[in-house]
């Protein structure tokens, strides 16, 4: 009893009351009240009249607080069953975890979740996706905020008690690699966050980033190696002189061939052809163009599309905002992974085979007026990058995860950082363990 | 403590790397990834107060501990110089 009482004193936290010597106190089903010790509950401020009759019987008819009580259960119960539903493909689920909203859990590896955590999708998705025999596993307590994105490809682990914050991105493959063949996907390297850490809001957490217990990663931060004081010594990313171990199966698996999955995919591919069409009407369309969610268009100016590009929907749409007068042109066979915004009062040219992120930001308006923003060919500007008014980003040049662009990109560099710095695209780690790679292009990085 | 060991004490707080010899390259073996250059250039900046551009961001200067240190001493004659 006393165990189903707790659990609707966490579903219903205006069953609180304060009495009249001022002590903490909780409804219990019967309406009796059980007291908190002071100085252990954070005060939401003031309570209402109704809520404090929930712990006086006498003031009301018992049958009002009896239906109240009753309505309390009916509504933890749907509130168990919309979570039973929404982690329906994870391989296993703590007894008093919560999902509340929006919560994806996608791919056919394994998500185990642990007791007590809350996955709070209301105000935008989570994202839990693990490839196949890939797994993440989120530990007790633990809270995701809304527009948390998880995806594994070998290992994620999420210690006791850590938080998400939202739209955190963490992610243990980058899905391409940087050098010339960019549709091979490098091997990947596992994510530790340890206990009681917290992720900042918006922050990205690459291949090989361990999170030490009780560090907090600030907000928009981008972390790839080890950060704060780690306790264990397993999963270290780096060990000496050496790419830590990289385990599991480790990459992005192609699909083996199936007529069935063939002609299905044929008929998809028609729909999101057809989806385009609808989303993208004010738009020119070059042949192929397709959308594999929404994508929101303002198209008060001039937009050009080139043939066979497409935007993959996801927990965003994109958004492409064109002003009267201004011009957005793409080229041919560009991919637009989930909310990408293309923002243009003057002009945005982006080149052919160019790949975005989710949550890259490109914006040709800024303090000092408008100025046109080009980005060439086979550029690939990865997740939650903002490229800024009158930047000119060089064809096969990269654009690195969470960097801000200020300042014109040479040709075949890599841009990183917050104002971004241009270096040589040989100025990278080099891929471990060749070989590793077995798989065809699945998805850009997240 | 020369520059050599300042920066080599920096790599191994930094980037937890136990041992690594001088001729070593970070980027193949892994110990310093592009993120972690970005990290070692402002500490050369703030360090021997210099100003790195960013064409001279390329493996030549930065690629191992015996390049990073002639880079920096190198930069820093220049800095004097002028």
């Amino acid at each position: 009893m006393g165990g189903r009482a707790n659990e609707v004193d966490r579903a219903l936290p205006w069953l609180e009351s304060t009495s009249a010597n001022g002590d903490r106190s909780t409804a219990d089903w019967s309406g009796r009240t059980i007291p908190r010790p002071k100085g252990t509950y954070t005060d939401r401020g003031g309570l209402s009249s109704g809520e404090a009759r929930l712990t006086q019987p006498g003031a009301l008819p018992a049958w009002v607080s009896r239906l109240s009580v009753i309505a309390a259960s009916a509504r933890t119960r749907l509130s168990d069953l919309g979570t039973s539903a929404r982690l329906r493909g994870c391989a296993s689920v703590g007894p008093s975890t919560k999902a509340l909203g929006r919560v994806w859990v996608h791919g056919k590896g394994k998500v185990h979740i642990a007791d007590g955590v809350i996955l709070d999708g209301r105000a935008a998705p989570i994202e839990l996706h693990a490839h196949p025999s890939a797994v993440i596993r989120i530990g007790s307590g633990a809270r995701v905020e809304g527009g948390a994105s998880l995806e594994a490809v070998s290992r994620i682990e999420i210690g006791r008690g850590v938080r998400l914050g939202a739209y955190c991105k963490i992610l243990d493959n980058h899905f391409h690699s940087v050098g010339r063949e960019r549709h091979r996907p490098p091997p990947s390297r596992p994510i530790v966050v340890e206990e009681g850490a917290s992720v900042g809001a918006r922050a990205i957490l690459l291949p090989g980033a361990h999170i030490g217990s009780g560090a907090v990663v600030p907000a928009d931060a981008v972390i790839s190696r080890r950060f704060g004081a780690v306790m264990s010594a397993a999963d270290q990313p780096v060990a000496a002189g050496g790419i830590g171990a990289v385990t599991g199966p480790a990459a992005v698996r192609a699909m083996p061939f199936l007529p069935g999955r063939f002609w299905f995919g044929k008929l998809r591919g028609q729909i999101d052809v057809m989806r385009a069409a609808w989303y993208l009407r004010g738009c020119e369309r070059g042949p192929r163009v397709r959308a594999t969610g929404p994508v929101r268009v303002a198209p008060d100016g001039s937009v050009r599309i080139g043939a066979r590009t497409v935007f993959v929907g996801g927990m965003i749409p994109s958004r492409i905002e064109c002003e009267p007068g201004a011009s957005i042109e793409i080229g041919s066979s560009t991919v637009f992974n989930y909310g990408v915004t293309l923002a243009a009062s003057e002009s945005i040219r982006i080149g052919s085979r160019t790949m975005f992120g989710s949550l890259v930001r490109v914006c040709d308006r800024g303090e000092a007026g408008s100025q046109p923003v080009v980005i060439g060919d086979d550029v690939w500007v990865a997740h939650g990058a903002t490229i800024g008014p009158g930047v000119t980003v060089g064809s096969g040049s990269v654009i690195a995860a969470g960097s801000v662009v200020t300042s014109d990109v040479p040709p075949e560099s890599l841009a990183i950082g917050n104002p971004a710095r241009s270096m040589s695209l040989s100025l990278r780690a080099n891929d471990p363990a060749p070989g590793a790679s077995q798989g065809g292009l699945q998805e850009v990085p997240g | 403590m020369n520059p050599r060991e300042r920066i080599r004490r920096f790599i191994v707080d930094t980037f937890f790397v136990e041992s690594f010899s001088d001729e070593e390259s970070f980027l193949r073996s892994g110990i310093i990834d592009s993120l972690g250059m970005l990290d070692l250039v402002a500490f050369l900046e703030s360090e021997f107060g210099i100003k790195i551009y960013d064409e001279e961001l390329v493996p030549q200067n930065l690629d191992s501990l015996a390049n990073v240190a002639a880079f920096a001493e190198r930069k820093r004659l220049s800095v004097t110089a002028a």
